[in-house]
């Protein structure tokens, strides 16, 4: 009888200990899908690279991001599957979506012989970070930073109730960011010009670098104030290989590169990147350090789960951009 | 040192009950007998609880504003502090396991009945007070799943005939979950709870060492009945050999799976799931099977009936046998309630997952 009572009671404690540690997780394996939805387990590796094709991203679990259009009557964006590691220092993200085109130009300058115009819009992806514990954007996602609700399009903004409350973006740009191989880290806050709907967005600080506008800010007729000095058709104009803009190397129908592209210096350059479009589609990987030490960067705390979102864009400005419908979560494992 | 010893002993006068309580008799049956630590052990996790809740209490902050950053840095900043919070997430889970355990022990072994009814009521409320840690100490984070679960645990006491909206009222401070809440389950979970945890487990352990060990109901145990050992260091040893694998056990678990602090709560969230500590799950499951008008009937009529059988149970099972096998209704009401508690709890996991 005491051993069926003993046996007895340490079932019913058994029963009890797996309910309190509750059903085992899948154990993803060769980048299957995740255990839980909405869910990006970053795996643990001994160090971590741009490398798009390192081998750890085989053990990596994939998320598939389903993406809704942020503007109304448009169509909805592309399924971006994401994948995430860390070491001792860093984070790394790895994102791949499809896309036709790959591209590389963003207010490009276009000569038709007499005068200058401007075009063009780029791909992006972006990620984004709450600084601190934020209840609003770890429940509601990317929704609680949007400011839409207006019936006027141009009243609409995003960024934070209050001045507070701030978010860490990583904005991974084709043509302005990528070929320099940084992502711009930037951030939101609250709308602190009620005039001015971009005012929320902030970019981190900078000691050098970074994009600049490729113009010579004259306010009729503007042009260009630099062009390349090793490839005129290069639709990218670094800033090591930037001379004094000539009109007269010009024919009608040329281009020159709408901005002068350097890495930044300072938390702006925060994020690396490497992105490869190839074959349809953006495969790219973005890196930084888990603490940059930076207060206008989120901290992200190996086992603490975050709340994140992604919006991505192709060829389209900020405002037509298509976002994560859910909250996402980055757990580590 | 032996001097130090004589000149604390002229003042206090303690090594007489000291060495009463060190020397008490302890039935040789018992002290190498797992099933007679479960209490013993339900003490040590209420200890450890005791340790490290005072431990957080040095850096929680008990305010909706700072409760949840204060976890989360004692959860993942704090040296250390994912241990400790962690071996208190878990040793109340454990505390549950314990206690249910030593009370199905002494129901089996009919340890309730005369002279030891209030021994077991004792035991009831202790039972009861150890769900009350639970319940309150849920909510402390103010993390969704403590903020959510506390909303619905609130309604279910609101839904109570004729008293239910002064409990919600009394549990809450007010209509609505906020801080007024938050202060009541902080004070109820750190100050009242453990107060009288502490008086009870007194009164327990006096009771138990009045009466001394219920008889035993196997022949090899009650051939053992007669012979006695002293509680140090046998049943002493035991006991502290238990509380250690149980803290190291605290301690593993700990360090596999950190103790789970969801994201901030948020009282505007719209599609949020809330779902109730593992130890509540078959209540919840219950409460679906009782809907609209019937719910009284799993809000109060069901646990005012086990409540109200547990406390009847040494007044109305009055016979002398102790012996669970010729005590067929007692025992099959037991493995009842215990086959409908697991399979509930099982089924509210598989509704949550």
């Amino acid at each position: 009888m005491k051993r069926l009572l003993f046996v007895e009671t340490l079932a019913i404690a058994l029963a009890f200990v797996v309910a309190a540690c509750g059903a085992p997780a899948a154990v993803p394996q060769g980048g299957a899908a995740p255990s839980k939805p909405n869910t990006l387990t970053a795996v643990k590796v001994d160090a971590t690279t741009l490398d798009a094709a390192a081998p750890y991203w085989a053990q990596a679990p994939k998320l598939d991001v389903s993406t809704i259009t942020a503007l109304p009557g448009k169509p909805g964006g592309p399924t971006v599957t994401i994948q995430a590691a860390y070491d001792a220092q860093y984070i790394v993200i790895r994102s791949e979506w499809p896309d036709a085109t790959n591209t590389l130009i963003r207010n490009t300058w276009t000569w038709d012989g007499t005068k200058f115009t401007r075009d063009g819009q780029e791909d992006f992806i972006s990620f984004i970070w709450p600084i601190g514990n934020n209840a609003a954007f770890a429940s509601k996602g990317c929704a609680a930073t949007c400011h839409n609700t207006s019936t006027d399009q141009s009243k609409w903004w995003m960024g934070s109730d209050s001045a507070d409350v701030r978010y860490d973006g990583w904005f991974w740009m084709s043509a302005r960011t990528n070929p320099v191989g940084y992502t711009n880290d930037i951030g939101w806050s609250t709308l602190s010009d009620p005039a001015d709907m971009g005012s929320p967005r902030v970019a981190d600080a900078v000691e050098s670098g970074g994009f600049v506008d490729n113009t010579d800010g004259a306010t009729e007729n503007p042009a260009p104030k630099f062009m390349s000095s090793k490839d005129l058709k290069s639709l990218l104009l670094l800033d090591a290989d930037k001379v004094a803009f000539d009109k007269t190397k010009l024919v009608a129908g040329n281009t020159v590169p709408g901005f002068v592209l350097s890495k930044p210096v300072g938390s702006l350059g925060d994020v690396e990147a490497n992105g490869v479009w190839a074959n349809g589609k953006w495969v790219v990987v973005q890196r930084r350090l888990l603490n940059t030490s930076h207060n206008d960067d989120a901290v992200l705390i190996p086992s603490k789960p975050t709340p994140f979102g992604i919006a991505v864009a192709d060829a389209a400005g900020d405002a037509d951009h298509k976002i994560s419908q859910e909250v996402l979560t980055l757990e580590w494992k | 040192m032996n001097r130090i010893f004589q000149w604390f002993d002229e003042r206090t006068g303690l090594s007489g009950p000291i060495r009463d309580f060190l020397n008490y008799p302890v039935p040789k049956y018992v002290h190498r007998n797992f099933l007679y630590t479960l209490g013993g052990l339900t003490l040590i996790s209420f200890l450890i609880q005791v340790v490290t809740g005072i431990l957080m209490a040095f850096y929680y902050d008990p305010s909706t504003e700072g409760a949840y950053n204060s976890v989360d840095y004692i959860s993942y900043q704090l040296p250390l502090g994912w241990l400790i919070r962690g071996v208190h997430h878990y040793a109340a889970s454990a505390m549950v396991i314990l206690v249910s355990l030593h009370m199905l022990r002494t129901y089996y072994f009919s340890a309730y009945k005369k002279p030891r009814e209030l021994n077991w009521l004792t035991g009831v409320l202790l039972f009861f007070l150890v769900l009350s840690f639970g319940f309150t100490g849920y909510l402390l984070p103010w993390d969704q799943k403590g903020y959510w679960a506390t909303k619905v645990g609130t309604e279910i006491a609101g839904s109570v005939p004729l008293i239910g909206g002064f409990l919600m009222r009394l549990m809450r401070g007010g209509d609505m979950l906020g801080q007024a809440t938050l202060t009541r389950f902080y004070a109820g979970h750190i100050l009242l709870l453990p107060a009288s945890v502490a008086v009870l487990i007194v009164a327990h352990i006096f009771q138990m060492r009045f009466h001394g060990m219920a008889p035993a109901i196997t022949k090899k145990a009650q051939a053992q009945s007669k012979i006695f050992v002293p509680f140090f260091p046998n049943w002493a040893i035991t006991d502290t050999l238990c509380g250690l694998g149980l803290l190291a056990l605290l301690v593993y678990m700990t360090w596999a799976n950190h103790a789970p602090l969801e994201f901030p709560a948020d009282p505007t969230s719209s599609n949020y799931v809330p779902r109730p500590e593992w130890y509540f799950l078959f209540y919840f499951q219950l409460l679906k099977y009782f809907p609209g008008a019937l719910e009284p009937v799993a809000t109060i009529l069901i646990p005012l009936f086990i409540f109200g059988s547990m406390v009847l149970l040494p007044f109305v099972d009055l016979s002398e046998e102790r012996r669970p096998w010729r005590k067929p209704v007692t025992t099959l009401v037991s493995i009842f309630y215990i086959i409908v508690i697991v399979v509930f709890t099982i089924l509210a996991m598989a509704a949550y997952a």
